[in-house]
């Protein structure tokens, strides 16, 4: 593994957990309130809000990664690499993608789950959830392209409101 | 140990995992049937199973998990990744629609018009950047780990053909739980399942030599996802044409399936033996 993954993953696994754990919010809900989905358009209900709260919390992971950098010590440990500041933000740049990646994957799987759940109740839910998904994970890469320039630019209070 | 028992021990115990974790879908078959819920861990135990067994043989070996070939590696290798999404969308163009355009049947593929190529081709980019990172359940294993311990035990060429027949037994189990379920018949699970083999046999010539080039497996995920919905994707473009049900492009149809795949196999053979030539300094 090299320096800056395994530095990037040392620092922010914690971060990136919780983006795998925001992709089973929906089955999180569903089993502390076991009473609730009644209906097939409760389950289809829970999915979507599930998928906007899950969306919005890896989006606050992915910006909670840019932190921590902030320290001189971790200058001068980028500048003594061979990759340099270009390297740092190629891997800052790729670990944010993977962690798009790794919330759709476990909001996918948690959609089948939680219609295979419905199914055994006698439920039809459609799965199309995650096909909004995958757009929103889009626009979620726009935004991040905006964010990250910004904070390493002007620093993060006067990136992020 | 020898190094070469070493890689014995380490692939026997990789290829145990892997199918005993895929036999799960022929023992589970009824609980399957009657749970909606055990389909689901079934399945999904069945599609991780090559980067499960990966992950366990690293950890009883002692391997480490150095190697992944997890990095992206995008620089110097962008032109590969746009090869791995392209090159089976067009092997598939090519055998689905040449028997149809032979038959006579060309002027009736209505469905393919540009505006449609065109937005079936984005949805497909955009599904692979993001979509196919599931597939990493498979090519963790296959092209992550068992080429690499394959190939100093049977060279390039053997682990081409053993890894591509491996592979293809692995998906056995998807071929004839659907006789054992009481639908269709052996011969045709049969054959569907020795189509596939060798479908998969040519095809994973292409994935290790993306492997080998990129030292990523993400090519190959990429490429894997494509070898998928391409087929879906050129069947929804059919459904919208005006084809008779009953139009029969006989034996082309099987001939022109296996055909692309085929020339793919060798090509990227002979630049994976190439590859490795090249690597090898002469003496």
């Amino acid at each position: 593994m090299t320096g800056f993954v395994y530095k990037e993953l040392k620092q922010n696994l914690r971060y990136i957990l919780l983006t795998v754990v925001s992709g089973f919010i929906p089955l999180i809900v569903l089993i502390m309130f076991r009473d609730s989905g009644e209906t097939a358009s409760d389950f289809q209900k829970l999915l979507e809000i599930g998928l906007i709260g899950g969306l919005l919390l890896a989006g606050g992971m992915e910006m909670a990664v840019l932190n921590g950098d902030d320290r001189k010590l971790w200058a001068y440990f980028v500048s003594s690499t061979s990759e340099g500041y270009k390297g740092f933000l190629r891997v800052k740049y790729e670990m944010i993608f993977v962690m798009s990646l790794l919330f759709l994957t476990s909001f996918t799987l948690c959609e089948q789950l939680i219609t295979a759940i419905a199914a055994d109740r006698g439920m039809m839910v459609e799965s199309s959830a995650s096909a909004i998904a995958v757009p929103l994970v889009f626009i979620q890469f726009l935004l991040r392209s905006v964010d990250i320039p910004l904070f390493y630019r002007f620093g993060a209070k006067r990136a992020i409101p | 140990m020898t190094n070469k028992k070493e890689n014995i021990k380490r692939l026997g115990l990789y290829l145990l995992i892997a199918f005993a974790l895929s036999l799960l879908l022929i023992v589970f078959r009824k609980p399957m049937e009657t749970s909606a819920r055990a389909s689901f861990i079934i399945t999904q135990l069945f599609s991780f199973s090559p980067a499960i067994a990966c992950l366990i043989t690293r950890a009883a070996t002692k391997e480490g998990f150095g190697d992944l070939k997890l990095h992206f590696n995008f620089r110097g290798n962008f032109r590969w990744y746009l090869l791995a999404f392209a090159l089976p969308l067009v092997c598939f163009s090519v055998s689905m629609l040449l028997p149809v355009i032979i038959s006579g049947y060309g002027s009736r593929l209505s469905g393919f018009t540009a505006k449609n190529v065109l937005s079936v081709i984005f949805i497909l980019m955009g599904q692979s950047a993001v979509v196919s990172a599931g597939l990493l359940g498979e090519e963790l294993g296959w092209r992550g780990y068992m080429n690499c311990t394959m190939e100093p035990l049977f060279g390039t060429f053997g682990t081409c053909l053993a890894g591509g027949i491996m592979w293809g037994l692995w998906h056995f189990p998807i071929d004839i739980s659907n006789y054992l379920g009481g639908g269709g018949s052996l011969s045709f699970s049969m054959e569907s399942a020795f189509s596939r083999l060798a479908m998969l046999t040519c095809f994973g010539v292409f994935l290790m030599w993306l492997t080998k080039k990129t030292g990523s497996i993400f090519p190959a995920v990429v490429a894997h996802f494509m070898f998928n919905q391409s087929q879906n994707a050129l069947m929804s473009l059919f459904m919208e044409s005006d084809i008779p049900e009953d139009a029969d492009v006989g034996k082309l149809a099987d001939v022109f399936g296996y055909v692309p795949m085929a020339l793919v196999a060798v090509v990227f053979m002979y630049l994976l033996l190439r590859m490795k030539k090249t690597k090898t300094p002469s003496v």
